[in-house]
């Protein structure tokens, strides 16, 4: 059945697992996992800010060895939180700066020569602002992945949307959020068993023509149930009181924890800024 | 074409999101208006499915497969506005949650293809398609508007990280966020748009809408009375010219030349950033644009602002060319039917 059946199947299974893993960490004992959800959200919010305008690499270290003091105090699995950042970043960010590094795009002192043929004019070497250059990109790109890793990581869901609302974000637009969150296992456990009975019914060769028909039709079928499903949800709520009003139980209570670890980022932010930069 | 954190200045994020937000603000009350209280159970489903469409990989021919967004199939069947906002709350979750995208860059990525994908989907088709054509040449028409309005999409991406290197740099003049210029970045992506992603939408929007055009044709989305896309290209104008004001004052914050970077040794080698290699390119490209030598504007900070304001008006430009490009020759097929 080709490529994209075993491709979106793999996909949908490790979408899955992740979201069941970052589940289990973050109903684990640990500090961030105690911690006021609004204040984390606000508290990222800064950290992000300082990431992505400092210059120096020492501020983006300084950043990221508190980033990782904070996952082992939360009890965050280690190995999967270097895992999820590093793995990935290779493969875009590494390639993207990968020419950086060479003499051709960033001029200056040669670290390592690799190729020199004055008679053919071919000098290519690597150069130290490039390779200093590319590393601060990638790590400027490391701290900000990391630091949205590690809110998710250790906050519920439902926790991290309903604390959107302190950035101002319309409470119907955090009820839609965790409505859609829903509604996306419920459509990939359909479209799961749509691919297992159509592959349980497949012998021999399918062309790439009549796969691309049969997942259009798939999607149509999709685009035909959700509005059949979204009236269904829409009387259930009716039946259930719904009458364009949301109430939502207002549970988070500020502690002085939450304020020793917000003024404690505070801190940090404003005195790498104001002096490392 | 999800720009992660660490890409963009926070200026430009910042500047995004302004640019997204009377959209959105705009986009939620017609659904509103249209809807009522229904809005939520619609939006919410129709997000998911969004989210669900991006997840899959697309046979395509070659044997090799791409993704797709599905965003302008949605602008198709649900309209503009609803797909604004289904779109939106897609890329929301995935940024949140999958780590598609970044926080701060999710401005950006919400305007370039929650947004812009989403109006020209669903204008392209408008503009193309008339009520007596075909229901062939309907088809043709919307995998034709996903396959270009999934490149508009990249197109601005591609520019939003070009203006990057230009706008921000250390005080070494080294590159802080996205390193390439417009001559490196636009090419890069719009050649894995062009063919991959580019075939990838089309392909989707076109059989889906042909499943739909057979199965249910009452779902696919028609223009009611309130919405004249006349009344939406003065919308699109207006915040266009909104992002073009905001750019600069983006720039003017204080973003170039502060602090040092790297150590004292460096700079006292005379180590300076020039990208040589761009700068012989460049020149076959720049030419249309006589030197930056313009009088009175040598200040650099100024010259970033113009280069700015240059880079968003030639995206806006092509689009409003490619549009009216599109509507002459819509024009034409409809004389051609006659």
């Amino acid at each position: 059945m080709g490529k994209f059946f075993e491709k979106t199947v793999a996909g949908i299974g490790s979408l899955l697992l992740q979201v069941i893993f970052t589940q289990e960490v973050s109903q684990k004992k640990g500090y961030l996992q105690s911690l006021d959800p609004r204040v984390k959200v606000i508290s990222l919010i800064i950290l992000l800010l300082t990431v992505n305008l400092v210059h120096k690499f020492l501020s983006l270290v300084l950043i990221y060895v508190f980033i990782l003091f904070l996952a082992i105090v939360s009890s965050i699995p280690m190995k999967f939180f270097l895992k999820r950042v590093w793995l990935f970043l290779p493969f875009f960010t590494g390639i993207i700066v990968f020419p950086l590094i060479f003499n051709i795009v960033t001029p200056g002192t040669t670290l390592l020569e690799l190729v020199n043929l004055p008679a053919l004019h071919i000098n290519l070497s690597i150069t130290v602002p490039g390779l200093l250059t590319a590393f601060n990109i990638i790590f400027r790109v490391a701290v900000s992945v990391s630091l949205v890793v590690l809110a998710v990581l250790s906050t519920p869901w439902y926790d991290l949307l309903k604390s959107l609302q302190v950035l101002f974000v319309p409470q119907v637009f955090v009820v839609i959020l965790g409505m859609t969150y829903r509604y996306i296992f419920v459509l990939l456990q359909t479209v799961n068993n749509m691919f297992l009975s159509r592959k349980s019914r497949l012998a021999g060769r399918v062309s790439g023509r009549e796969n691309r028909k049969w997942l259009a039709s798939l999607i149509g079928t999709l685009f035909a149930r959700s509005f059949v499903q979204s009236e269904e949800i829409y009387l259930s709520m009716q039946s259930r009181g719904y009458r364009n009003k949301i109430v939502t139980l207002d549970s988070f209570k500020l502690d002085s924890h939450d304020l020793l670890f917000f003024s404690g980022c505070l801190i940090l932010c404003v005195n790498i800024i104001l002096f490392v930069k | 074409m999800h720009i992660p954190d660490g890409y963009l200045s926070p200026y430009t994020s910042g500047a995004m999101y302004a640019a997204s937000l009377p959209f959105l603000v705009r986009a939620s009350r017609n659904v509103k208006k249209v809807l009522n209280s229904r809005m939520i159970p619609l939006i919410s489903v129709f997000s998911a499915l969004s989210f669900v469409i991006m997840m899959f990989n697309i046979p395509l021919p070659g044997g090799t497969t791409g993704h797709a967004t599905g965003i302008a199939i949605s602008a198709i069947v649900l309209g503009p506005w609803a797909s604004i906002l289904s779109a939106t709350v897609a890329l929301v979750i995935q940024a949140l949650f999958f780590g598609d995208g970044g926080i701060l860059s999710l401005g950006a990525n919400i305007f370039n293809m929650g947004i812009v994908m989403s109006l020209t989907g669903y204008f392209l088709y408008r503009l193309l398609v008339r009520s007596k054509d075909s229901a062939r040449k309907k088809i043709v028409i919307a995998s034709i508007s996903g396959y270009i309005s999934v490149n508009i999409a990249a197109l601005l991406t591609a520019v939003e990280l070009g203006i990057q290197p230009m706008l921000y740099k250390n005080s070494l003049g080294q590159a802080l966020y996205f390193p390439y210029n417009l001559y490196v970045s636009v090419p890069v992506m719009m050649i894995g748009h062009l063919t991959i992603a580019g075939l990838a939408e089309g392909i989707v929007t076109g059989l889906v809408f042909a499943w739909i055009l057979r199965v249910q044709p009452d779902l696919i989305f028609s223009e009611g009375k309130s919405l004249t896309s006349k009344k939406l290209f003065k919308f699109s104008f207006l915040g266009l010219i909104f992002l073009i004001l905001l750019t600069p004052l983006g720039l003017l914050a204080p973003g170039t030349a502060w602090g040092e970077w790297g150590r004292e040794e460096l700079a006292l080698l005379g180590l300076s950033y020039i990208p040589a290699g761009f700068d012989k390119w460049s020149s076959f490209w720049r030419a249309p644009i006589p030197d930056y030598d313009i009088p009175g504007i040598l200040n650099p900070t100024l010259l970033y602002i113009f280069s700015a304001c240059l880079g968003v008006l030639l995206t806006g430009l092509f689009i409003f060319f490619l549009l009216s490009v599109i509507n002459k020759l819509g024009g034409k097929k409809k004389s051609n039917h006659e």
